[in-house]
C-alpha cells in the first residue's frame, strides 16, 4: 500500500493530464457501448453488523465447519458467506434473527460445557461433537437447536455456492454449476 | 374515444381469457381490464449470475413472506405484499399468492389439467357432505373437450371414472425402470397410476393461447393498469352497469360501462370486489366455504438403491407420474372422507436439507445420491366450511384506497387424517418397489400456499345457499357473471385451472344466448 507521502502532488498530477480529452473510440461513437461492471464483492468487504464481535467469531467458525473449502473449491469463508449472512440477517424479520441468535448461544453455551472453550476455537472434532445433530436422520419436527442448525446448514450452503467464487471455480469443472437464472426485470 | 362494450371483463387469466375468446368469436364487443401491466418477455427480462444479485439468490428478507414460490430471479413477477395488504389471525396464518399482471397466474402456473368427476361435482350424494353442484360431469364434459386443445393438454387415458379421460396429445413415452416399479407396487395396493397431464409449449399463458385470437376478431379491447375498485349498479333496475377503476399508475379514477359485467379476477379478489360493491350477497354466503388443496410438498424423499453411486444404468431413472385419487372412491375410510393425488418424479439428487451431514461428509454423500431421488408431493381434497370465510378489513387498504380482505381458514381432522395416511400410504408403496425412504413427513403448507384458493362466491341451485347459478350466473343481479375458481362448490385433490377455463367457456355460451334473446 502506498503512503501519503509517496503519493505525487496535486501539482505534478495536474502536469501529468492531457491538454485535449481523448477522443472516444469509433465504435462508442457509432454505437452506444455497454459498460462492463462488476459485483460489490470485488469492492470491498462487508461491513458486519448483526452478530457481536465474538458471534461473529463463533458464527465464522460454524461456517467453516458446515461448508469447508474442499479440494480446491471455495469453502464458505472464501466465499464471504459469514459477512454476506450477517448482512441477510441485519435485513431479516425478527423471527429470523431470534432463530440464529438463541442459535448461536446455544452452539457456544453447548461448546463451554462441552469443550470448556468458545466455539470459535474449537478444532474439528470438538466442532463435530456439538454439531452432533446434524448427522442425524431428518425428521419433522426437529428440537429449537437441530431447526437451527438445519437453517443454517441450507443458508451456507447457499450463501457459497452462490457467491462469484463458487461459481467461477465450480462452472469450470460442473456444467450444471453455472448458477445461470432467467431475472425478471420490475415490470412497469 | 370511449367504447361501447358489450361485455365487461374483469381479471385476464383462465376465467377472464377463456370468456374474451369465446365471446369475441360470436361477435360480442369485450373490454377487459387488469389491475396489472403488460409483460414484454423481450424486453422484461434477461440471463443473469445469481452472483450478480444483490441478495445472491435467496431475496430480499420479508419482501414476500407468504408467496414461497417467489425467488430473487422471478420476484418481479409476484403482487407485492405490501402495496396489496390482507390480513388474517396470526394463530392462522393465510399465504394469499397473486399475480397482477396481463395473463394472471397462467403466467406462472404448473399446468396440470385434470377433469373433475361427479365424484366432486356430486359430492353430498356420494357421502353426504357439503352441497353438490348445481352441474354434473355430463354438463361440463363437452366443455372439458373445448379447452383441452387450446390450452395443449398432453396425457394418458386411463378409462377412471374419477379421474375423466379427455382429448390429448396422447403421451405415449416410456415409463423409466423405477417409475414402472413404483406403478407396480402402487397397482398392487389398488392405487391407480397415470402420467402427468399437463398444457404444452414455451408458454400456456392465458396470453398466448386465448388473448391472441380474441383480439384478432377486433371485438376485444384490453386495458391494463385498471385497478378495479366498486362495481356499479343502475338505481333504477338494480342491474350492474359498469366498474369504477384506478389507474395503477396515475391512481386516476374512472368509470368503464358494459351491458354485461363478468368477474374473473381471481377467486378472492372477485369476492373481495363483490363485497366492496355490496352486491350479489342476498344469500349472506358471498365470502364463506372458502378451500383449496392442500399441499404436503415432498412428503415421501425416497431413493432408488440400485442408482447409488453413479450406476444407475439407462432408463432406471427419469420421468414422473401421477398418484390418482383412489381413497372413498369403491370403500369408505374411517378417519376421513374424499381422497388426495400425488405428483411424483423420478431422477434428479435429494436436497441437501433431508441428507445427513456437512461438509466432506454431506459432500461425499451428495455425489453417492446423485439421480437416485424419488420424491413425491401429495395434494389432498380440503372441505368446503361456513367457517372458512372471508371478509372486507375497513382497517387496512391497499395502494389504491380500496379495502383489504381478512381471511379466515384452517384446515381441520378429516385433512389431517387424509394427510397422515398419504404418508404412510405412499411411503409403504416406496418401500414395496424396493427404494429407501431417506424421510417422510405429514405436514401440510398453510391454507392458500397451493395456489388453488376455491370457493367464496359458490354456485348452488338454491339461491339462499349460493351466490351463482349453474351458469355462474349471480342469482341476485342476471347480468353479473362470475367465472373464476370463487364459484366452486367443493374440489378434489384434481388441480382447478381446467375445470374454470371449461366453467368459463360454458357461462360464455349461456350468456351470448342470452344476450342474443334480448334477456341481457
Amino acid at each position: 500500500m502506498q503512503t501519503l507521502a509517496a503519493l505525487p502532488t496535486a501539482s505534478l498530477l495536474n502536469a501529468q493530464q492531457p491538454v485535449v480529452p481523448p477522443k472516444p473510440s469509433p465504435a462508442a461513437v457509432e454505437e452506444i457501448p455497454v459498460i462492463e461492471a462488476t459485483i460489490p464483492d470485488f469492492a470491498g468487504k462487508t461491513v458486519t453488523k448483526f452478530f457481536s464481535p465474538a458471534q461473529f467469531s463463533c458464527f465464522k467458525r460454524l461456517t467453516d465447519v458446515l461448508y469447508p473449502s474442499m479440494d480446491g473449491v471455495p469453502g464458505a469463508v472464501q466465499a464471504g458467506a459469514p459477512e454476506f449472512l450477517d448482512f441477510l440477517l441485519f435485513e431479516s424479520p425478527a423471527p429470523r434473527q431470534a432463530l440464529y441468535r438463541n442459535g448461536m448461544d446455544e452452539l457456544e453455551h453447548r461448546a463451554q460445557k462441552v469443550l470448556n472453550i468458545s466455539f470459535a476455537s474449537a478444532d474439528q472434532a470438538g466442532a463435530e461433537k456439538i454439531l452432533a445433530p446434524l448427522r442425524e436422520p431428518w425428521t419433522a419436527e426437529p428440537d429449537s437447536f437441530t431447526a437451527f442448525l438445519r437453517v443454517a446448514k441450507q443458508d451456507v450452503i447457499q450463501a457459497t455456492q452462490n457467491s462469484h467464487d463458487w461459481i467461477r471455480i465450480m462452472s469450470k469443472r460442473v456444467r450444471s454449476a453455472g448458477g445461470v437464472g432467467m431475472y425478471w426485470f420490475p415490470i412497469d | 374515444m370511449v367504447g361501447n362494450y358489450d361485455v365487461l371483463i374483469i381479471g385476464s387469466g383462465a376465467s377472464g381469457g377463456t370468456v374474451a375468446y369465446t365471446l369475441t368469436k360470436k361477435g360480442i364487443s369485450c373490454l377487459m381490464l387488469d389491475a396489472g401491466p403488460v409483460i414484454n418477455y423481450t424486453r422484461d427480462r434477461a440471463l443473469k449470475n445469481v452472483y450478480e444479485l444483490p441478495y445472491r439468490g435467496f431475496g430480499r428478507p420479508d419482501r414476500f413472506p407468504h408467496v414461497t414460490q417467489a425467488n430473487e430471479f422471478n420476484g418481479n413477477l409476484w403482487a407485492d405484499e405490501k402495496q396489496n395488504p390482507y390480513t388474517y389471525d396470526p394463530k392462522d396464518p393465510y399465504y394469499w399468492v397473486r399475480v397482477r399482471l396481463v395473463g394472471g397466474k397462467t403466467l406462472v402456473w404448473g399446468r396440470a389439467s385434470w377433469r373433475m368427476s361427479d365424484y366432486e361435482f356430486k359430492c353430498k350424494d356420494h357421502d353426504g357432505f357439503g352441497e353438490n353442484w348445481p352441474v354434473s360431469y355430463s354438463d361440463l364434459a363437452p366443455y372439458y373437450d373445448k379447452v383441452e386443445p387450446i390450452w395443449r393438454v398432453t396425457g394418458r387415458k386411463e378409462g377412471l371414472p374419477q379421474l375423466p379421460d379427455g382429448i390429448f396429445l396422447e403421451d405415449h413415452s416410456p415409463d423409466s425402470e423405477s417409475v414402472k416399479r413404483f406403478t407396480a407396487a402402487a397397482k398392487a395396493k389398488g392405487i391407480p397410476i397415470t402420467k402427468p397431464r399437463r398444457a404444452t409449449g414455451t408458454l400456456a399463458s392465458s396470453i398466448n393461447l386465448l388473448l391472441p385470437s380474441a383480439l384478432e376478431t377486433g371485438y376485444l379491447t384490453v386495458v391494463p393498469n385498471a385497478v378495479v375498485s366498486r362495481i356499479t349498479t343502475d338505481p333504477n333496475t338494480g342491474l350492474v352497469n359498469g366498474a369504477t377503476f384506478i389507474d395503477r399508475r396515475s391512481h386516476r379514477e374512472m368509470h368503464a360501462k358494459a351491458r354485461v359485467v363478468v368477474v374473473g379476477a381471481a377467486c378472492l379478489e372477485s369476492t373481495r370486489l363483490l363485497l366492496n360493491s355490496g352486491i350479489a350477497n342476498s344469500s349472506g354466503v358471498l365470502g364463506h366455504y372458502l378451500f383449496d388443496q392442500f399441499y404436503v410438498k415432498d412428503a415421501v424423499e425416497a431413493i432408488v438403491p440400485e442408482a447409488r453411486g453413479a450406476k444407475n444404468k439407462f432408463h432406471l431413472m427419469g420421468g414422473g407420474g401421477y398418484v390418482v385419487p383412489f381413497r372413498n372412491i369403491k370403500s369408505r375410510e374411517k378417519d376421513f372422507i374424499r381422497g388426495y393425488s400425488a405428483d411424483f418424479s423420478s431422477g434428479g439428487t435429494p436436497p441437501t436439507r433431508i441428507v445427513p451431514g456437512y461438509g466432506e461428509q454431506l459432500d461425499k454423500a451428495m455425489a453417492e445420491l446423485a439421480n437416485t431421488r424419488f420424491s413425491m408431493t401429495v395434494m389432498g381434497t380440503v372441505l368446503p366450511r361456513h367457517e372458512n370465510y372471508v371478509q372486507i378489513d375497513k382497517t387496512v387498504c391497499d395502494a389504491w384506497g380500496i379495502p383489504a380482505l381478512n381471511i379466515h381458514a384452517r384446515y381441520t381432522e378429516n385433512e389431517f387424517n387424509m394427510a397422515r395416511d398419504a404418508m404412510n400410504t405412499l411411503s409403504e408403496v416406496c418401500h414395496s418397489a424396493g427404494f429407501e425412504v431417506l424421510a417422510k413427513h405429514d405436514k401440510m403448507v398453510p391454507p392458500g400456499e397451493s395456489i388453488h384458493e376455491l370457493g367464496t362466491c359458490r354456485m348452488g341451485e338454491d339461491p339462499k345457499k349460493s351466490v351463482l347459478n349453474k351458469w355462474n350466473q349471480s342469482h341476485d343481479i342476471k347480468n353479473l357473471f362470475v367465472v373464476d375458481g370463487s364459484s366452486f362448490a367443493s374440489g378434489g385433490p384434481q388441480n382447478p385451472t381446467l375445470t374454470i377455463s371449461a366453467l368459463a367457456m360454458r357461462a360464455s355460451d349461456y350468456m351470448a344466448e342470452q344476450m342474443r334473446a334480448g334477456n341481457l
